[in-house]
């Protein structure tokens, strides 16, 4: 039988020091916020990719946005990663949305309407859809210049809607689905950082088992 | 998983407010001013009406830190205190800035009416509402660097894209040629072998990359890019860095400015 003495000075014990003098909440939170913050912010990017708007038109890169303003705090708990976007929690709670200011929601009917506000059109006029309810219609046939300029300065015009087309629908309130994937998961969460931290970890010790203090 | 009540960008909201700067000057006759007059500045090209460069300023502050409101009729078993948040949309950013413009009898010439020249186009007040936000919350990330321990995790970051765009600019070029300038031959290899734009924290190539001489995002008009922080041992893996190097990201400090002019 035999014994080894492992003394609370020894280089054992200098390495764990210095080891887990870097696993300090106050040390090790940054790196867990920066995990998360780095998920949800792909996670973004990605759906941006994926999720173009439904009705087509212009872009409005709402996830890319929300992805600019993701950022992470260290507070007492842990970390909080917050998505500084409007209509985020919205997408992912759902619920019931009603006017605040106006008397009706205004949902977009078409591409050119997505992301605008009916004050932004100078010719919509209030109809009742038969079947479909109370909306904004176009008052008159809308034309855009496009192509070169022609000798005489003009260019051609193309006729982008009807008079009649219906642009906004108006409604007293919609009820909005959840949509909890518009975040990573708890478990896409607990993966991402356990896997950095572990990495963390190993570098953390390469850099202790290195240290002329934890090797004499 | 239950959201719980979002935290204020504070680290965005040092870039904001900035001096009011009315000028005349086109964007290519800014871009030859002092940097660090631009920097500290809130202008837009030929954008001459104090007004309207104020109430930019107000709404975008508040779309970088949106407020929460408790409404009644939003509570819902994962939302029971009925938390909204509250910030412009472009829309009405757009409806507001046109009313200012109107106001100040604005009229586009003939020519710019609708392009990106007209104040009161749809692609100039996006521009520059998207800009400055975007700029405001990138340099809120950059903050992020003071941290040592942060840095020491994240060492690095890569140019993504965060926003999709029809026609997207080749930022492969641009990396080589900004890499080439910064002499940041490991970022151009990583580039030439990977496909992927990462560097240091502290290179060069970042103001190179920046047509704004910035060393974060937007690093040009309407750009969709953006940055994400790289951990160490990814980037060690690429060979950008190694396993004890500290980096010193360069954070230019603006806040507390306005009072110290006022």
């Amino acid at each position: 039988m035999t014994a080894v003495n492992v003394t609370s000075s020894g280089p054992a014990a200098r390495f764990l020091a210095q080891v887990t003098s870097q696993l300090q909440p106050s040390r090790l939170l940054p790196r867990v916020g920066g995990s998360a913050q780095r998920l949800t912010q792909r996670h973004l990017r990605r759906l941006d990719r994926e999720r173009p708007n439904q009705l087509g038109g212009r872009r409005t890169n709402f996830y890319g946005k929300a992805a600019r303003g993701t950022f992470f705090t260290v507070a007492p708990e842990g970390v909080v990663v917050t998505v500084g976007q409007q209509g985020m929690r919205q997408r992912f709670a759902g619920g019931v949305i009603t006017p605040v200011k106006a008397r009706f929601l205004t949902i977009p009917a078409t591409a050119e309407a997505h992301g605008k506000r009916a004050g932004e059109f100078s010719d919509l006029k209030f109809a009742v859809i038969p079947g479909q309810g109370p909306a904004l219609v176009r008052a008159s046939d809308q034309f855009k210049s496009v192509g070169a300029k022609r000798k005489d300065g003009t260019r051609r015009q193309k006729q982008v809607s009807s008079a009649g087309d219906v642009i906004f629908w108006l409604r007293k309130r919609v009820t909005q689905r959840p949509d909890p994937t518009v975040i990573p998961d708890a478990a896409a969460y607990g993966t991402a950082i356990a896997n950095d931290l572990a990495t963390w970890l190993n570098t953390l010790a390469a850099r202790a088992a290195a240290s002329p203090s934890a090797t004499t | 998983m239950t959201p719980t009540s979002p935290i204020p960008f504070t680290d965005a909201l040092r870039r904001l407010p900035r001096r009011l700067m009315p000028t005349a000057l086109s964007s290519g006759e800014l871009a030859r001013l002092d940097r660090a007059i631009l920097d500290r500045s809130f202008f837009s090209a030929q954008t001459m009406i104090e007004d309207v460069l104020d109430a930019y300023q107000r709404r975008i502050t508040e779309i970088v830190s949106p407020r929460q409101e408790r409404r009644p009729d939003r509570v819902t078993p994962d939302n029971p205190e009925g938390l909204v948040t509250v910030a412009p949309d472009l829309g009405s950013v757009r409806l507001q800035i046109r009313e200012l413009l109107d106001v100040n009898s604005y009229t586009p010439s003939p020519d710019d009416a609708g392009t990106i020249k007209d104040l009161s186009s749809d692609a100039r007040i996006n521009l520059v509402v998207d800009m400055n936000v975007a700029e405001a919350q990138a340099y809120g990330h950059l903050l992020q660097n003071a941290d040592p321990d942060f840095a020491d995790a994240f060492p690095a970051q890569e140019l993504v894209r965060f926003e999709e765009r029809k026609e997207p600019r080749d930022w492969a070029v641009r990396w080589q040629s900004a890499a080439a300038e910064a002499g940041d031959e490991v970022a151009a290899r990583v580039q030439r072998t990977t496909g992927r734009m990462v560097a240091r924290k502290d290179s060069g190539i970042w103001a190179k990359l920046s047509v704004f001489g910035r060393a974060w995002p937007p690093f040009d008009y309407g750009s969709g890019m953006g940055l994400e922080d790289v951990t160490r041992e990814e980037a060690m893996d690429l060979g950008v860095i190694d396993r004890d190097t500290q980096v010193a990201v360069p954070i230019p400090r603006f806040e507390g400015e306005l009072k110290e002019a006022a």
